[in-house]
């Protein structure tokens, strides 16, 4: 448990390709709009707030590196679960993603944080319909939050991450 | 770091899991160390592959260090985890753009190291950036990274267009960029159909100005590439010369020997005898300084200097000394040595040449001690006024009785023989002395052809025939051959009862009790010529038999030619052209086989004559007829290679018209064709042998269906397709037509008329027609050498 | 007390440590009785309620170690699962969000909940008739039928509270018919929250509700 004496964490971005993954990891370490390209692979950074070291893993949403997402579940404290709320059609496949990743033993443990992103855009689903579109109500056993945010816009993101930090300020003892 | 040793020292059972588990600590220290522990497995062949995600997880960090490391292990394990490897693309997309130029072109090097399918489409658009890098350091690498791709997918390069950008940075204002763009363009080159460096004089200049500038690997690439112009110009070879004459100078061995053969593929185009003098001189003193290296890198220089030496013996003629054998070289630097001795002996030096050849011929060793005998023949073949003193020599050798000694020099006794006929006959006799110790087949197929050809002189000939004859089955078929020809000489020249009886059983048992079809066809023939006319076959079998050749050139001038351009590779040690070892070698250069064909045809022509000679010594009995083939070779302007390479300097005549056009002759006159007249002519287009037909249809009907096909004759030539290529020829209209030929050794008949070959053709209308065309086997003759290699052969 | 983690309890089972073969049998033993009787209670209340607040004391009260500041507790907009061992029962708290956006998640967890505790913010009585609204809303649904409702008058520690009595009427929660109890509670002090849920577990054990839920599984 030295790592929370240390207070860091090992924090996974996931959902869907073109959920806007790449552009929130940055939002958060530089605080700006970067341009991104598809991730093939991963990015990581660390991102320090309230105290907190996150090292956050920004991992590719595209078909071909979803299976490979189950390399980074070990010692994770946290998974952030990005939804684009504009996707209205691929918000099936992205729950089917998100239940799959909520049954892995390695990430029982981990907090689970929604961001429904991209409320900038016109016809985006609300939080609550993203909470109802992946079946957040299903997860009884865990503390998870969703929050609606536009990484173009930096709009929840922190309010997110301060989510998080209290909870991981709260597990740490 | 030598303290690095440490991480060597983990013996633990689960490693790799221990492994995992440090790889995943958020410490970055540790987890570097982590890092060191694989690299340090790996590098002692453990398999780490299973924690590659995990070792591929450390590779986004601002540690340089632990990013060499991680990068390191990818290349090593990507193609063991194919899928997994894509989770390391986004880090060298990152990496391409990075702020520091040795981490971009750390990635672009990593990238084109990696040899995974799936993910290399990823990296061309890191790559694409990275080709146009303001940093020279990236650019160069990059460029590397292009010719590697290219051999995982050609066509993904071609798609992206990498291949100008590679060669605009043939003009890259920095040299060693323009260095490995030339070694990228010439590495593509091997696998591509396309000819990449097709270099403007502006680009030659380029680089030439770069070939100063640039590290030496750098400068052997220029220079090879260069070497790989077509320069025609005087002026630019002048400068070429004169920008590539210091690099004679230089520590690398490479660089020297691509030096060398740049200059020496320039020589011809230099008018000014003089400087060619000049340049001939300052070739020498490099390549003797090459011989002062290890004995490997020697033998790699005598190879070369072997081929330098067969075209131009004069830039190493007063050096032979050099070459001269030490006790202490290795047995594959000796034999080299003494090839290029033979090449460079001469009227001057062929004392002192003889005097080490004899001390060699009693050295320990067998195969130098066989070399150097055939040595001392072969100058005494090639040099006329020294013969005498190399025979000398020879029987003084024969003298000391060893065995092996002697039948090499019996070998090559024959062929003094056949170089200088009645003049050293004499020492027949001292040869008959050591006829017991022959026990090798060459040997005694030798022995067995000097006492038939000069049974006359032999007084017991007879006895001496038939103390071989005793073991006549048991002996090798080279021997059985050359006995049965001597027993026929014998018997021709001295018609005894006990001759006669000789013949009988050699002829009974060649013909009945062997396998072997060679003898058995030769025994039959000569029955024949005995029985039907004696008198013929004494015209054949005792016939004035031609001087060989004197020609020092031991190799095909073209392969030769081929080889000098290659100066300095595999190619040039292994004397192969390139094409016969490397098997993706996309561009074969002009191969000799017609060349070979028509050899063969000269062997078989010259019949029992040449059959008789047929076991005398490779080289020297090759060179009569390659050389009069290569003679017979129409002066051809098209490039074969040239062709092959779509070279852009090429000679502006089309290959068809080069070729030799022969007249069309008529073959029958309408009256003897049913009406229709037949012009009939043999000719080549497109490198390719073809037969010409002009029909004239005077009949009153339109005649269709055209097919033609060709008797057995001289060289097996046939149609290759029986279809004649013409359209429907209406009355009186006239149409021409090339048939394609190709040669079919099943269709030899080598009794027929070599100069005219017969001829059938039918038509739907009128069926079948004969005619006899006149021939000439020129046209099966590829033009193969391309003009710089006249050129090269004509100075 | 419980780990969510899943060690062990570190005092009861120290004599076993070692004979590790009688000691997972206990141990799964003493999971499988007391799995039976976790029981799960769905915390609801408008946002800013005081719901996480309370939960965080809960949690302080029944495993003595401090929860969360309240200062620093943000709105939740999710759920916060809380697990304490009180009054010889496994309970699982249900803290929800309680934004009006939200409210329709609440929904999704009757079915599973022993009982309800709602929480009031009796300093603002502007509030309360969403309160109401909100409440019987819950209260309609026929998959929370026969649950107890603890009703949390919150934040009497402020000076302008409202009494429990005065939270009761504007409420007009006589017209329940489910076991109820209104009490008065502070998430700050604790106050009147060791009380509520002794009559909440009570309720719990009385009403027929757990083998309801225990016949649904």
């Amino acid at each position: 448990m030295a790592v929370f004496g240390e207070r860091e964490a090992r924090i996974l971005v996931l959902g869907l390709d073109n959920a806007g993954k790449t552009t929130i990891l940055y939002r958060l370490q530089v605080g700006e709009v970067v341009s991104t390209i598809p991730t093939i692979g991963f990015n990581v950074e660390t991102v320090t707030y309230k105290n907190i070291k996150f090292q956050v893993w920004d991992l590719g949403g595209q078909t071909s590196i979803r299976p490979y997402w189950r390399c980074y579940y070990p010692n994770t404290q946290a998974i952030i679960y990005v939804v684009d709320s504009s996707d209205t059609e691929r918000i099936g496949t992205s729950a089917e993603e998100f239940h799959a990743i909520m049954d892995e033993e390695e990430l029982r443990d981990a907090l689970i944080l929604v961001y429904a992103n991209k409320q900038d855009l016109p016809g985006a689903l609300d939080d609550a319909a993203v909470a109802e579109g992946l079946n957040l109500h299903s997860i009884k056993n865990r503390d998870w939050a969703i929050f609606k945010t536009s990484a173009i816009k930096g709009e929840g993101l922190f309010e997110g991450l301060d989510w998080l930090s209290n909870q991981l300020k709260t597990r740490k003892r | 770091m030598s303290g690095d040793g440490k991480y060597f020292a983990t013996t633990k059972k689960g490693e790799i899991h221990e492994l995992k588990e440090e790889l995943r600590v958020l410490d970055k220290s540790r987890r570097k160390d982590a890092v060191k522990k694989v690299i340090a497995a790996m590098t002692v062949g453990k398999d780490v592959s299973p924690i590659f995600p995990d070792v591929v997880n450390c590779m986004q960090t601002d540690d340089l260090e632990l990013k060499k490391l991680v990068y390191l292990y990818l290349i090593n394990y990507a193609k063991s985890q194919p899928d997994l490897a894509i989770m390391a693309v986004n880090t060298f997309v990152k990496d391409s753009q990075d702020p520091n130029p040795l981490i971009r072109a750390l990635a672009v090097r990593t990238m084109g190291c990696i040899r995974v399918d799936k993910i290399t489409e990823y990296l061309c658009d890191p790559l694409q950036r990275c080709l146009k890098d303001d940093d020279p350091y990236v650019r160069k690498t990059a460029a590397v990274c292009v010719a590697k791709l290219y051999d995982i997918n050609p066509e993904l390069v071609e798609d992206r267009g990498f291949l100008d950008l590679l060669k605009d940075l043939l003009a890259d204002s920095n040299p060693m960029v323009v260095a490995n763009a030339v070694a990228a363009l010439a590495d593509i080159r091997e696998t591509s159909s396309h000819n990449l460096l097709v270099l403007t004089n502006q680009a030659l200049f380029k680089l030439l100005r770069a070939l100063n500038e640039c590290t030496e690997w750098g400068q052997v690439y220029i220079l090879d590439a260069i070497s790989k112009m077509q320069i025609s110009e005087a002026k630019d070879a002048e400068s070429i010369v004169e920008r590539v004459v210091p690099r004679l100078q230089h520590a690398n061995s490479a660089v020297v020997l691509s030096a060398v053969k740049v200059v020496l593929l320039q020589l011809p185009l230099i008018s000014d005898e003089a400087a060619v003098k000049a340049l001939i001189k300052k070739l020498g003193p490099p390549l003797v300084t090459l011989l002062s290296e290890e004995a490997e890198v020697q033998y790699v220089a005598l190879r070369n200097i072997n081929l330098i030496v067969q075209k131009h013996p004069e830039v190493l003629s007063h050096e032979i000394k050099v070459f001269f054998c030490k006790y202490n070289d290795p047995i594959y630097v000796k034999l080299e040595k003494l090839d290029i001795m033979i090449a460079l002996a001469n009227e001057r030096n062929i004392d002192q040449v003889l005097l080490e050849l004899k001390e060699y011929a009693t050295e320990v060793d067998v195969d130098f001690v066989r070399k150097a005998v055939r040595a001392i023949g072969r100058c005494a073949v090639t040099l006329e006024r020294a013969a005498e003193r190399c025979i000398n020599v020879l029987l003084e050798l024969i003298k000391q009785k060893v065995n092996y000694v002697v039948q090499e020099a019996v070998v090559v006794i024959k062929d003094i023989f056949r170089r200088y006929p009645n003049r050293y006959e004499s020492i027949i006799a001292t040869l008959c002395d050591s006829l017991d110790s022959l026990d090798e087949p060459e040997a005694r197929a030798s022995m067995v052809w000097i006492i038939g050809e000069y049974a006359e002189r032999i007084d017991n000939a007879d006895e001496l025939l038939e103390s071989f004859l005793e073991a006549f089955p048991e002996e090798n078929a080279a021997v059985q051959l050359q006995l049965v020809t001597a027993a026929v000489k014998l018997f021709l020249k001295n018609p005894q009862p006990r001759a006669q009886q000789m013949i009988q059983l050699v002829l009974t048992y060649a013909t009945q009790e062997t396998d072997n079809p060679d003898l058995r066809d030769r025994a039959y023939v000569y029955w024949r010529l005995l029985s039907s006319d004696p008198e013929a076959a004494r015209a054949v079998v005792l016939a004035e038999k031609p001087v060989i050749s004197q020609g020092t050139a031991t190799m095909d001038p073209q392969l030769l030619s081929t080889l000098l351009g290659n100066l300095s590779t595999l190619s040039s040690v292994y004397h192969l052209p390139p094409s016969a070892f490397v098997t993706r070698a996309a561009h074969t250069p002009a191969p000799s086989l017609d060349n070979g064909a028509l050899r063969e045809r000269t062997t078989t022509d010259d019949g029992v004559a040449a059959a008789a000679g047929s076991s005398s010594s490779g080289p020297v009995s090759d060179g009569a007829p390659s050389s009069a083939a290569a003679a017979a070779q129409p002066p051809s302007s098209s490039s074969l290679i040239g062709d092959l390479l779509d070279l852009d300097i090429s000679d502006p005549s089309p290959a068809a018209a080069a070729a030799p056009v022969e007249e069309l002759v008529e073959v029958m006159s309408p009256q003897n064709g049913k009406g229709l007249g037949i012009k009939a002519g043999f000719s080549r287009e497109n490198n390719a042998p073809v037969f010409l037909l002009q029909l004239a249809n005077t009949t009153q009907q339109s005649l269709d269906g055209f097919m033609v096909q060709f008797n057995k004759n001289s060289h097996g030539v046939a149609p290759a397709s029986q279809v004649v290529q013409v359209p429907p020829l209406g009355p009186g209209e006239t149409a021409g037509a090339s048939v394609p030929l190709t040669t079919n050794p099943a269709l030899i008949n080598p009794a027929a008329n070599p100069a005219t070959i017969q001829v059938a053709i039918r038509n739907n209308q009128q069926g079948v027609l004969y005619f006899t065309s006149p021939f000439k086997p020129d046209i099966l003759a590829a033009p193969a050498a391309s003009p710089v290699d006249d050129n090269f052969f004509g100075l | 007390m419980y780990c969510s983690a899943g060690s062990p309890h570190p005092g009861c089972f120290t004599n076993f440590k070692g004979v590790c073969g009688m000691f997972s049998l206990l141990y799964g033993l003493w999971e499988y009785v007391w799995r039976k009787e976790e029981l799960r209670i769905l915390i609801l209340g408008l946002d800013k309620a005081g719901k996480t607040s309370l939960l965080e004391k809960f949690k302080e009260l029944c495993t003595g170690s401090p929860g969360l500041e309240p200062a620093s507790i943000v709105p939740t907009v999710g759920l916060n699962v809380g697990r304490v061992e009180a009054h010889h029962a496994q309970l699982l708290f249900w803290d929800l969000g309680g934004q009006a956006g939200l409210r329709s998640i609440w929904d999704k967890y009757f079915a599973d909940s022993h009982a309800l505790i709602f929480v009031v913010d009796s300093t603002r009585p502007a509030r309360f008739e969403e309160a109401r609204g909100a409440l019987f809303r819950a209260l309609s649904s026929r998959e929370l039928y026969g649950a107890p409702v603890l009703m949390l008058a919150n934040k009497q520690d402020a000076p302008d509270a409202q009494p429990p009595a005065a939270v009761q009427q504007m409420l007009g929660l006589d017209e329940l018919k489910v076991p109820l109890r209104v009490q008065e509670a502070s998430a700050m002090t604790g106050e009147g929250l060791r009380d509520g849920l002794q009559w909440l577990v009570t309720e719990i054990r009385r009403s027929d509700r757990a083998s309801l839920l225990r016949q649904r599984l």
